[in-house]
């Protein structure tokens, strides 16, 4: 039988690196939330979801992801859809609109978008394969991104948005972008840099008064900082696409953020940098036990993993991680056509930026985002998510033979 | 599989991408692009955890790990009977640990509460930045109800943020800041109750001090309060909190931002004694600074007491005669010292006006302040040590000695020298013209004493004796025992005495003489000089303090102590750690013949007829026998001057009233000096001052109506 034969090309790697990223990710949450009663259970919720998340992939990697193709005006429509919609009727926070509220279950439609987005545009430039000139598919593929970026952007959210351009980016660079494309995006690129600089110099929008409070959290005056505000101005404003703790938060990534601005980032790295080589144990981190950094569960569980199991342990994370990162784009390089290579590309790419996003926000590398660890981090749509994409990866693998009669 | 036999698969499956070879090449650079990547983020890693690991396992330990100290209690103060002059009262302060304030808050309601703005977020992730705003409402929320709860005028938020901020700018984030004290205690109670809610705000205890007699012992006892910048530097320090190394770990030490010390008095004195050895503490705490578990623990060790050689009673007798006395004389200041001329106890001191110690105790304001320091009598000196003037006719009493042991065949015990009541000296200058004249006090009022001894004159108070024996006389071929043998004496007898291990502050009297003028001033120095000093007048001065101890000399037959204010120290189980020791300071070498004469001779002041204190021998009466010296000083100060009531404005000098006396005469328990400033005729005033003091001190049964009296003049 075919499913029989197909199986035996089964990524065992990757879905071994994933299953084990998924415990890991499991035990982290149990100890960075059992201290705290309100989140005590949540491990168990990650875990329910996982196990549902790996049938979830084996179901994809069984779907002939060809069959995909058919879907992706659909698709389209339906991230478009969900990324107004939240602006209209997403819960707000802090200024920010990025999930609905569904029974049981937070849809944050940024997370979503992020495999959507990859089926549509490895559709979009597989089926312009071999068209010249070239820059046409990079110019129609972009405005399909486009209006993706600005609803997103919109949120406000500012790393998603990101992570959309850098997936459009890789697709298009394996999807055959020539040469002088790249010169000539490499130097849009350089001056989009020099725009930024001098924007960031300009004097912006006073808008929220983070500067100022990370000033005086960090023991450092500020120019502005002349009479006590004693009556707090708590909402940023919503207009405008770019806020200057944004461009903040870029140049904090283009040339290093100051240890002291923030102080969650300061104590998540105490938590890491603690930990020394084989961490204090599990259960066992002063600085996670005791409450020190807050979502430690989310976005800052790669530190607990730091503090708990050391350098060992965060590096087997990172080892995990990149196993499947690579098994990914190793899928892309033996898929057996475009569609596939750049459906495995895109996966890779938008696991790599997540990645690398979330833990160089914990190595002081990066600035402070609301971007999760995949397959670790809690969170159920993004776990959903990225166990879709594996399945994708996994279907693209199952079929990379060119013929299954040839085989 | 179904799925495979879609038509649309088979369809992209045949035509092979053009561009495959060089997309492959492509996935192998990024390939390599995510392998240097993870590579450099597991390289920053080791250098997070491996190089710089000590570094955050230290920052890590100065969050989790807290030590704190706790404060002994402080000993108690006793008077010499074992009755407490001093009570241990908590006083509650409010501070900040900034560290601590910005620690993130799960719980929404309390955000919500504080703010009154309702925020709300998922368990999901969150945005940082977004949080930092949070934080920064949260705080200022925090500074608000704080200012609400406390109610002090001067605490408003707005002081709070600035105290919090300076802490910070200053880079002390472990430490509390102190936004509030003195904060009562329901008040306390409520904010501890809600801390919960507001991260950062804890509540502290001070040891703070309640002097149930507030003025009575107020100049002996001091205070306690903050350690002052000027004296900061002689206690180590050790700020709550800090890095601790093990060796440290319960050793005594002082924080200098919230720790009370003995400011002044006994309080500061005995300080060691009283404070006691702090507890220290070190425990996990959460981020809310709650206490997860204690790591090593050390209990406070309670402060020893003190007991005073003060005797609660004498005080009373002595502040409420006092009291009585500068009514009657309508002196603005007076002190009394009572000494046991056997040991050099200081069984009472008290000297007006004074301060009540409470109102530095809890944080003198500014206005009790200004008062204090307008008050041009100077309440916070302490009348009975501090205060140097010229002793009058007490100090006669060292003229004598010095007359007697410096016996020569001019001047010696048996030598009768005439007192005209008046004398002339020529004028050296001019000596066809007229001489400057002296007069004994009796011949102010025309009359004279006529021939007298060392014994008779200080029965009388015989000003001309006393001059012609020290400052010589030519016309009656006298020549003079000397100012400086007199200094001598008056050294001897502890006038200018500076090496009193007292415990509170005092001022050594000036025994003047020539050499001594010459060398301090280079002043000119007459025989008018040696006139002077011989009868307390002049460039000489000397405390209440340092008189009671002349008298004490005298009555002990010739020892002269150094005065103690600490009988003995107890620790919390009452044994006796230091126990009392009387202080030789040296015998005043007089011979045993030459003490019985001033004996004798004090004990004429009062018990014979005639004698200046003649008038209180009625004690005797009542079963007690006294020997006393009267004294009456004439001086011009500053004051006196402003109020003109020194010639040319009067006729007369203003004068002290003063009075030296032990009893009883045979057996002496108790010796004392009285001084009244601006109080009259020593006779007049001070002595019956005196006489009452002991009347009530020896509990003799005098009707209040029979009681000396003080009076507005009367004879020296």
């Amino acid at each position: 039988m075919l499913d029989r034969r197909i199986w035996r090309q089964f990524d065992w790697l990757l879905f071994v690196a994933v299953v084990a990223l998924l415990a890991i990710g499991i035990v982290m949450i149990y100890s960075a939330t059992q201290r705290d009663p309100v989140i005590r259970g949540l491990w168990l919720d990650q875990a329910f979801t996982a196990v549902g998340a790996v049938f979830l992939l084996l179901l994809l990697a069984a779907f002939d992801y060809a069959l995909l193709r058919n879907f992706t005006p659909f698709l389209y429509l339906l991230t478009i859809g969900m990324l107004i919609l939240v602006l209209v009727v997403g819960q707000e926070s802090f200024g920010a609109r990025r999930w609905f509220r569904l029974p049981g279950f937070d849809l944050q439609p940024g997370e979503v978008t992020k495999v959507l987005l990859t089926v549509v545009l490895a559709r979009f430039i597989a089926d312009r394969e071999g068209r010249r000139p070239y820059l046409e598919t990079i110019v129609l593929s972009g405005l399909l991104v486009l209006p993706c970026v600005g609803l997103i952007m919109l949120q406000p959210n500012l790393s998603t948005a990101l992570t959309i351009v850098f997936l459009w980016l890789a697709v298009i660079f394996v999807g055959g972008l020539a040469r002088e494309h790249i010169l000539l995006m490499g130097g849009a690129a350089v001056a989009l840099l020099l725009a930024f600089l001098i924007v960031s110099r300009l004097p912006v929008e006073t808008v929220p008064t983070n500067d100022q409070a990370a000033a005086a959290a960090s023991g450092r005056p500020t120019p502005t900082s002349a009479a006590p505000g004693i009556t707090a101005t708590p909402a940023p404003p919503t207009q405008g696409l770019i806020r200057s703790y944004q461009l903040k938060r870029i140049e904090n990534l283009l040339f290093g953020g100051q240890q002291g601005e923030n102080y969650q980032s300061d104590q998540a790295l105490i938590a890491l940098g603690s930990g020394g080589m084989l961490g204090k144990g599990l259960l066992k981190g002063t600085q996670t036990q005791y409450g020190y950094f807050p979502v430690r569960h989310t976005d800052f569980i790669f530190s607990v993993i730091g503090e708990e199991l050391g350098f060992v342990g965060a590096t087997i994370c990172l080892l995990l991680l990149f196993t499947v990162i690579l098994r990914a784009l190793w899928a892309a390089y033996i898929a057996r056509d475009n569609f596939g290579r750049l459906l495995c590309v895109g996966v890779a790419a938008v696991l790599f930026l997540q990645t690398y996003i979330n833990v160089g926000m914990q190595v002081g590398w990066a600035p402070v985002t609301g971007v999760v660890l995949p397959f670790i981090s809690y969170g159920r749509t993004n776990l959903i998510v990225v166990m879709v994409a594996v399945g994708i990866v996994e279907s693209v693998v199952l079929r990379h033979r060119r013929s299954p009669f040839a085989a | 599989m179904v799925f495979d036999e879609f038509p649309i698969q088979r369809r992209s499956s045949h035509a092979p991408p053009p561009n495959e070879s060089g997309g492959r090449v492509r996935l192998l650079l990024l390939m390599a692009a995510v392998l240097v990547v993870f590579a450099t983020m597991s390289g920053r890693l080791f250098y997070l955890q491996n190089t710089r690991q000590s570094e955050f396992e230290g920052e890590a330990l100065r969050r989790s790990n807290v030590v704190r100290y706790s404060a002994a209690t402080r000993g108690l103060i006793y008077d010499r009977n074992g009755i407490p002059l001093v009570r241990n009262a908590p006083s509650y302060q409010i501070a900040i640990v900034p560290i601590r304030q910005v620690a993130y808050s799960d719980d929404e309601e309390a955000i919500n509460l504080l703010t009154g703005l309702p925020i709300t977020t998922t368990t999901g992730s969150l945005a940082m930045n977004d949080a930092a705003v949070r934080q920064r409402i949260e705080r200022i929320a925090v500074y608000n109800r704080l200012a609400q709860l406390v109610n002090q005028p001067s605490i408003t938020a707005g002081e709070i943020y600035t105290k919090v901020l300076q802490a910070r700018l200053a880079g002390r984030t472990f430490e509390p800041v102190v936004v509030a004290e003195n904060v009562p205690r329901d008040t306390a109670q409520i904010i501890q109750e809600q801390s919960l809610l507001m991260p950062g705000v804890v509540v502290q205890t001070v040891g703070s001090r309640i002097y149930p007699f507030g003025e009575l012992f107020g100049a002996v006892l001091g205070y306690t309060g903050k350690i002052l910048d000027t004296t900061a530097r002689q206690y180590s320090l050790q700020r709550n909190g800090a890095n601790l190394v093990d060796a440290d770990f319960g050793s005594y030490r002082y924080d200098i931002d919230n720790d009370r010390i003995g400011v002044t008095g006994i309080e500061a004195f005995t300080e060691r004694e009283l404070r006691g050895v702090k507890g220290v503490r070190e425990s996990v705490v959460d981020v809310s600074f709650e206490e997860i578990n204690v790591v090593r623990e050390v209990t406070p060790t309670v402060g020893n007491n003190v007991r005073l050689t003060l005797d609660l009673r004498l005080q009373n007798i002595l502040s409420e005669t006092l009291h009585y006395g500068m009514n009657e004389s309508g002196a603005p200041r007076g002190a009394v010292v009572a000494l046991n001329p056997n040991t050099g106890e200081i069984l009472g001191m008290v000297g007006f006006p004074t301060y009540d110690n409470n109102i530095f105790a809890r944080g003198v304001t500014p206005d009790e302040l200004a008062t204090l320091n307008a008050d041009i009598h100077k309440p916070q000196l302490n009348h009975a040590t501090q205060e140097a003037v010229q002793p009058g006719s007490t100090f006669k009493i060292v003229s004598a000695a010095a007359i007697l042991q410096e016996s020569s065949d001019s001047v010696n015990a048996d030598t009768m020298i005439d007192d005209p009541g008046v004398f002339e000296l020529p004028d050296n200058f001019n000596p066809e013209g007229k001489g400057q004249k002296f007069y004994c006090w009796i011949g102010l009022r025309g009359g004279r004493h006529g021939l007298q001894n060392t014994e008779l004159a200080i029965k009388n108070s015989c000003n001309t004796y006393f001059r012609k024996s020290i400052g010589g006389y030519k016309p009656d071929n006298i020549i003079g025992v000397g100012s400086d043998a007199l200094s001598k004496w008056a050294e001897a007898f502890g006038i200018g005495e500076s090496s009193y291990d007292l415990g509170v502050p005092y001022v050594p009297g000036y025994p003047a003489s020539f050499s001594r003028n010459l060398q301090r001033q280079g002043g000119i120095w007459t025989q008018g000089d040696d006139y002077n000093i011989a009868i307390g007048q002049g460039k000489l001065n000397a405390t209440v303090l340092e008189m009671a101890n002349v008298a004490a000399v005298v009555a002990n037959g010739g020892t002269l102590y150094q005065p103690q204010l600490v009988r003995d120290v107890i620790d919390s189980q009452n044994h006796i750690v230091h126990p009392f020791q009387p202080k030789i300071l040296r015998r005043v070498p007089i011979d045993p013949a030459n003490i019985a004469i001033l004996q004798r001779g004090m004990w004429r002041v009062v018990n014979e007829d005639g004698g200046t204190a003649s008038y209180t021998a009625s004690l005797k009466k009542w079963g007690l026998e006294y020997a006393a010296k009267t004294g009456t000083a004439e001086y011009c100060d500053d004051l006196a001057q402003q109020a003109k009531i020194c010639p040319p404005y009067t006729d007369f000098l203003p004068t002290h009233a003063w009075y030296i006396a032990y009893a009883p005469a045979d057996n002496p328990q108790i010796a004392l000096a009285v001084y009244l400033y601006n109080g009259g005729q020593g006779s007049a005033t001070a002595g019956p001052l005196a006489a009452r003091i002991l009347a009530k001190y020896f509990n003799l049964q005098i009707p209040e109506d029979q009681l000396p009296r003080v009076q507005k003049s009367a004879q020296d």
